[in-house]
C-alpha cells in the first residue's frame, strides 16, 4: 500500500508540475495553408520569434486544407495560392491580401539530364500532363531540346494529391496555353488528372520525383533548390526561353495591378514580357474581419507587418518576390478599414 | 484472537458498525469496477454511433450504391467505396499469402529444429520485430524497398509475368515503385512476427506425448508437423491467421508511405493505388462536407470488416493467452 | 523388389523432409534478415543524425538548426496522461470481469467487446476522437491526443489484468475471505500484490504500444514546430514528427526524421525488453 501511495503522490506531483509549466506558455498565433509560402513563412516565424518572442505556428497543409481550417476557426489565418472569390470573402466576413510571389517550376528526374538543361513550352507540358506524350524521347520534346540526350524512358507524371494552390496556378497556366486542357481538365486546387499519381504536399512531390526515375512534376522553385532537383527552362508567351530566377519571377509579378484589383485578386500566370517566367504565382493571407479572438488577430497582423517591413531579405534569399513597398502600404492601410479597431 | 484476557475490550468494539462500513467500502469498490467495465463497452458503442452518424450524409447521397461505386474523385465530388476497399482486400490477401507460410516455417523451426540455446534469443528477436512501430516499417519501406522495387523487381516482373496472358494484366506499368504489391510486401513483414508468435504458442500446446510417439514411429520432422502439429492445432492456427488478417486490414502507417495515393480503379497491382486506411490518412485533414463523410463511411466499413474477421478469429481460437 | 520400393519411399520421405526443413530454416533466416535490415537502416541513418541539438532544440524551419525536443516532450506528455487515465480504469475493469462477474453472459460479452476494441484499427479511433473531441473543441489539442491514446491503451491493460487475475489461485481468494477484512482491501492487499508484476508488465506493454502510434494522433493532437506546454492547441509527438519530416525534401529535416525514428524504436524496444524481463517466467 505504501508503494501505491508513493506512486500516486509522485504521479500527482508530476502532473501538477507539467500542467503548471504548460499554463505559462502563451497562446500561439496559428495559421495553415499553402505549401508554396511555407519555406519563407517558416523563416519569418523564426525571425519573428527571435525578435519578439511571439510564436507563429504555421502548418503547411495545402491551400485547400488551410482555408477549410480557417472556416472551421481552428486557425487564426489561412494562406492560399488560389485567391478567394469576392463572394466567398463577403459571405464569410474575410479579408485577403498578398504576401509574396514566386515561381512554379517543372521538375524532372531523368537519367543523364542535368538540372536546367531541359526546355518546355505550354504545348509540350500540356501534352505530357494530358497523357499524349508518354516517353521522354518524343519528337516534340526532341524538337525543343535538340542538344539534349533524351532516353526512351516512360514519363511518370506526379501531381499534388492534396488540395493545392500550386496545382491551381499550374493548371491555370495549362488552361491558358491549351484549350484542350481547359476543356478536359480545367483549373482548380484539385483536378481529375488524366494520368499519373499523387503525392502529398510539395514536400511529398519533391521527394517522390527525387526517388522516381523518369518522373515529372510541378513544384515551387524553393523546393527544387532545397532538394537539388532537376528543373526546366520555359518558353514564355513572348516565345523567349527563360530560366527560373528571381528576376524572371519579378518580371511576372511586375505586371500585376495589385491596387486596382478588388480584394487584391490578380493572377500572374502566362504574363507578357520577354523576361517573364510563365508559371508564376502569389500567395494571399486570409483573416476574419471580425474575429472571435481580437488579440490573436491583431497578433497575426503585427506579424505580417513585421514580414512586410523586415522580411524582404529572407524572401529574396529563398527566391521569392516580396510584395512591393507601395503595395504593402496600401495593404496595411486597408487593414484599418477591414479589421476591427486595434 | 478473542480470549479471556481481552474479551471485555472486544465487546466494546461495535461489530455491526464495522460490518456496515466494510459493506459500504465494498459497495463503492464494486461500483467503481462495474463502471470501468461498462465504460469499455460504452466506448465501443460510442465509436460505432459517431461513425454511423458522420457517415449518414454519404448514404443519404448515394444510398447503398456507395458500396459498389467505382469512382472516387474529390474534384468532381463523386465517391464510391470500391477502389479503397479493393486496395485493402488485395494488399491484405497478398500479405497473408506471403506471411502465413513464412510464419509457419519459422514456428516449425522454433519448436522442432532450433537448438535449445538459440530458441530464446530468436524467439525474442521475432517478438521485438513485432514491437517496432508501424511508421518505422513505413519509412524503411519508402527509402529501402521502393527504390529496389522500381529499379529492379518491378521491371523484372513486367518483363516476365507481365507477358503471360491473363495474369499479365495484373503486372502492367506504370510502376514507379509505390503500389499495392510494395504495400503488400511491407504488410507481410509487419504481420510476420505477429502470426509467428501465435503459431509457435499454439504448437507448444501439443502434448509432448503425441509428438514423442510420432517421432518414435519413425516419422520425419516434416511429417510430424504436417500430420500432428497442424491438424491438432488447426483451430488455433486459423484463429491466429485471422488475427493477422485483422491486423493487416487496419494497418495504416506502414501502407500509407508506399501505396501511392491514386483512387483510380485499375487491374495492375504494381501501380500506385490506395487502401481504406491510407485514403483516410492522406486526405482526412483537408476533407469536408461529402468527402469527409465518405471517408468516415470508409472507416465504418473498415471497422465492420475487421470486427467480422476478429469475431471469426475469437470463435476459432477460444479464450487463450496468446491473444 | 520390396526393398527397392521401400528404399524409394524412404528416400522420398527423407528428401521431402530435408526440403521442408531447409525451407523452414530459410524462413527463420529471412525473418532475422528483415529484422537486421530494419534495425540496420535505422542505425545507419539515425546514428549519424544524432546530436545534442536533437535533444535540446525544437523542430526548425528548412535550413535552420534544430532538434526534436518539442516532439519528445509531446510524446512524454501524451503517453503519461493517457496511461494515467487508462491504467486505473483498465485494472478496475479487468477486476470486475474476473472477480465479480466471471462466467456470466454479460461478462463474456464485455470481454469480447474489449478484445474488439483491442484490435480495432487505430486510425478509426483517431477518426472517432476527431468527431467527438476535436470538432467541438474547434481544433487539435493534446487533450484529444491523450483521449485517443487512452482508448488504445485501455483494452490492453484490461486484457492483461484479466489474464493475470485468472492466474491467481482460488485458494488465495478463499483465504482472504476468511480474514474478515472488507473485500476490496483483500483484493488490493493480497490479490493485486500477487498479480502485480503481470499487471505492471501489461501497463508497460501498453506504454510501448501507444508511444509508437501515429495514425490516431494525425488529426487529434496534430503537429507543431514549437513547444506547447498546455493541453489545448496542437502538439507534436515523435511519430507524427517522423511522419511529417520524412516527407520533406530538405536533407536536414529528413535526417531529423531518421534520428526520431531511431530514438522511438530504441525507447520502445527497451520498454519491451524490460517488460519481458519482468514477465519472465511466463514463457
Amino acid at each position: 500500500m505504501n508503494l501505491i501511495r508513493k506512486f500516486a503522490v509522485g504521479a500527482a506531483a508530476a502532473a501538477l508540475s507539467i500542467t503548471l509549466a504548460g499554463a505559462s506558455f502563451a497562446a500561439d498565433i496559428t495559421g495553415a495553408g499553402s505549401s508554396f509560402i511555407n519555406p519563407v513563412l517558416s523563416k519569418w516565424a523564426e525571425g519573428y520569434k527571435a525578435a519578439t518572442s511571439n510564436t507563429v505556428n504555421y502548418q503547411s497543409v495545402g491551400s485547400g486544407a488551410g482555408i477549410k481550417q480557417l472556416l472551421a476557426k481552428t486557425v487564426v489565418f489561412g494562406a492560399t495560392d488560389k485567391p478567394m472569390s469576392d463572394g466567398d470573402l463577403e459571405k464569410n466576413g474575410l479579408a485577403q491580401f498578398p504576401m509574396i510571389s514566386g515561381g512554379i517550376v517543372v521538375t524532372y528526374n531523368i537519367d543523364g539530364v542535368k538540372p536546367g538543361e531541359l526546355v518546355f513550352d505550354g504545348e509540350t507540358l500540356s501534352g505530357i500532363f494530358l497523357g499524349k506524350i508518354t516517353k521522354w524521347d518524343d519528337a516534340a520534346l526532341k524538337k525543343l531540346n535538340p542538344d539534349v540526350k533524351l532516353p526512351s524512358t516512360p514519363i511518370s507524371v506526379v501531381y499534388r494529391a492534396d488540395g493545392s494552390g500550386t496545382t491551381f496556378n499550374f493548371t491555370n497556366y495549362l488552361s491558358k496555353v491549351s484549350p484542350e486542357w481547359k476543356e478536359k481538365v480545367g483549373s482548380d486546387t484539385a483536378v481529375q488528372w488524366p494520368v499519373g499519381f499523387g503525392a502529398k504536399g510539395s514536400e511529398g512531390v519533391s521527394t517522390t520525383v527525387a526517388q522516381t526515375a523518369g518522373s515529372i512534376s510541378y513544384v515551387e522553385y524553393s523546393y527544387v533548390v532545397a532538394n537539388k532537383m532537376g528543373f526546366s527552362k520555359m518558353k514564355n508567351a513572348a516565345g523567349k526561353i527563360v530560366e527560373p530566377k528571381l528576376d524572371t519571377f519579378a518580371a511576372a509579378a511586375s505586371n500585376a495591378d495589385w491596387k486596382g484589383a478588388k480584394n487584391f485578386n490578380v493572377m500572374i500566370t502566362n504574363q507578357a514580357g520577354d523576361n517573364t517566367w510563365p508559371i508564376a504565382a502569389s500567395t494571399w493571407v486570409v483573416l476574419y474581419k471580425q474575429p472571435t479572438d481580437k488579440a490573436l488577430n491583431q497578433g497575426a497582423l503585427d506579424f505580417f507587418k513585421w514580414a512586410y517591413e523586415k522580411g524582404q531579405k529572407d524572401a529574396t534569399t529563398l527566391n521569392y518576390v516580396a510584395v512591393p513597398e507601395a503595395v504593402a502600404k496600401v495593404v496595411m492601410e486597408s487593414w484599418n478599414k477591414d479589421f476591427a479597431a486595434k | 484472537m478473542v480470549d479471556a484476557t481481552n474479551a471485555a475490550e472486544f465487546s466494546r468494539v461495535d461489530v455491526a458498525a464495522i460490518t456496515k462500513t466494510f459493506k459500504l467500502q465494498d459497495r463503492i469498490f464494486f461500483f467503481m469496477t462495474l463502471a470501468s467495465a461498462a465504460l469499455v463497452v460504452l466506448m465501443l458503442l460510442a465509436i460505432l454511433v459517431v461513425l454511423v452518424i458522420d457517415a449518414i450524409p454519404t448514404f443519404q447521397t448515394y444510398g447503398l450504391s456507395f458500396l459498389w461505386g467505382t469512382v472516387w474523385s474529390a474534384p468532381t465530388e463523386k465517391f464510391g467505396a470500391v477502389p479503397a476497399v479493393m486496395g485493402t482486400l488485395i494488399s491484405s490477401l497478398i500479405a497473408m499469402l506471403i506471411a502465413v507460410p513464412l510464419s509457419f516455417g519459422i514456428a516449425i523451426f522454433l519448436t522442432e529444429l532450433c537448438p535449445g540455446s538459440l530458441r530464446r534469443p530468436i524467439g525474442t528477436a521475432i517478438e521485438l520485430l513485432a514491437g517496432v512501430p508501424s511508421i518505422i516499417y513505413g519509412i524503411v519501406g519508402l527509402f529501402v524497398l521502393v527504390p529496389l522495387m522500381q529499379l529492379y523487381i518491378l521491371p523484372f516482373l513486367i518483363a516476365t509475368v507481365g507477358q503471360v496472358p491473363v495474369i499479365g494484366y495484373l503486372f502492367q506499368p506504370p510502376a514507379p515503385g509505390v503500389g499495392l504489391l510494395t504495400a503488400s510486401l511491407v504488410l507481410a513483414i509487419m504481420i510476420l512476427p505477429f502470426i509467428t508468435a501465435i503459431t509457435r504458442d499454439v504448437f507448444l500446446t501439443v502434448p509432448p506425448m503425441l509428438r514423442e510417439s510420432a517421432y518414435g514411429m519413425g516419422m520425419t520432422t516434416w511429417e510430424v508437423a504436417r500430420n500432428i502439429l497442424i491438424p491438432y492445432t488447426r483451430r488455433g492456427l486459423v484463429g491466429g491467421v485471422m488475427l493477422g488478417l485483422g491486423r493487416a486490414l487496419g494497418e495504416t502507417m506502414a501502407v500509407t508511405f508506399v501505396v501511392g495515393s491514386v483512387t483510380r480503379l485499375q487491374a495492375s497491382i504494381i501501380s500506385p493505388s490506395t487502401t481504406i486506411s491510407a485514403q483516410i490518412a492522406n486526405t482526412f485533414g483537408e476533407a469536408d462536407g461529402l468527402q469527409l463523410s465518405s471517408l468516415i463511411a470508409l472507416g465504418l466499413l473498415l471497422f465492420i470488416l475487421s470486427f467480422c474477421v476478429l469475431a471469426l478469429a475469437k470463435w476459432m481460437i477460444g479464450r487463450s493467452d496468446t491473444l | 523388389m520390396e526393398d527397392t520400393i521401400r528404399q524409394n519411399i524412404m528416400s522420398r520421405r527423407y528428401g521431402r523432409n530435408r526440403l521442408m526443413m531447409t525451407l523452414s530454416v530459410a524462413a527463420a533466416a529471412l525473418g532475422m534478415f528483415f529484422l537486421a535490415v530494419i534495425l540496420g537502416t535505422l542505425l545507419f541513418h539515425g546514428v549519424s543524425s544524432l546530436s545534442i541539438d536533437v535533444f535540446t532544440m525544437s523542430i526548425p524551419a528548412e535550413g535552420s538548426r534544430g532538434g526534436l525536443l518539442n516532439a519528445i516532450y509531446g510524446s512524454f506528455l501524451l503517453t503519461f496522461f493517457a496511461i494515467l487515465i487508462a491504467a486505473p480504469i483498465g485494472i478496475l475493469a479487468g477486476t470486475y470481469l474476473v472477480e465479480y462477474a466471471n462466467g456470466s453472459k454479460l461478462a463474456e460479452a464485455a470481454k469480447f467487446i474489449n478484445d474488439i476494441l483491442l484490435s480495432a484499427p487505430s486510425i478509426i479511433i483517431g477518426v472517432f476522437v476527431y468527431g467527438a473531441v476535436v470538432v467541438p473543441m474547434h481544433g487539435n489539442s493534446a487533450i484529444a491526443g491523450i483521449i485517443a491514446l487512452a482508448l488504445i491503451a485501455l483494452p490492453v491493460v484490461n486484457r492483461t489484468t484479466q489474464d493475470m487475475l485468472l492466474l491467481v489461485p482460488n485458494a488465495l481468494r478463499e483465504a482472504t475471505a476468511a480474514l474478515g477484512a472488507p473485500r476490496w482491501k483483500a483484493m488490493t492487499h493480497v490479490i493485486y500484490r500477487s498479480a502485480w508484476t503481470g499487471i505492471l508488465t501489461g501497463i508497460l506493454l501498453a506504454v510501448a504500444r501507444i508511444s509508437g502510434e501515429t495514425a490516431p494522433l494525425l488529426f487529434t493532437a496534430g503537429y507543431s514546430k514549437f513547444m506547447n506546454g498546455g493541453f489545448t492547441g496542437p502538439i507534436a509527438t515523435l511519430p507524427v514528427a517522423i511522419n511529417t519530416l520524412a516527407a520533406d525534401p530538405g536533407e536536414d529535416l529528413k535526417r531529423l526524421a531518421w534520428a526520431g525514428a531511431l530514438i522511438i524504436t530504441v525507447a520502445i524496444l527497451a520498454i519491451n525488453i524490460v517488460a519481458r524481463l519482468m514477465g519472465g517466467r511466463r514463457q
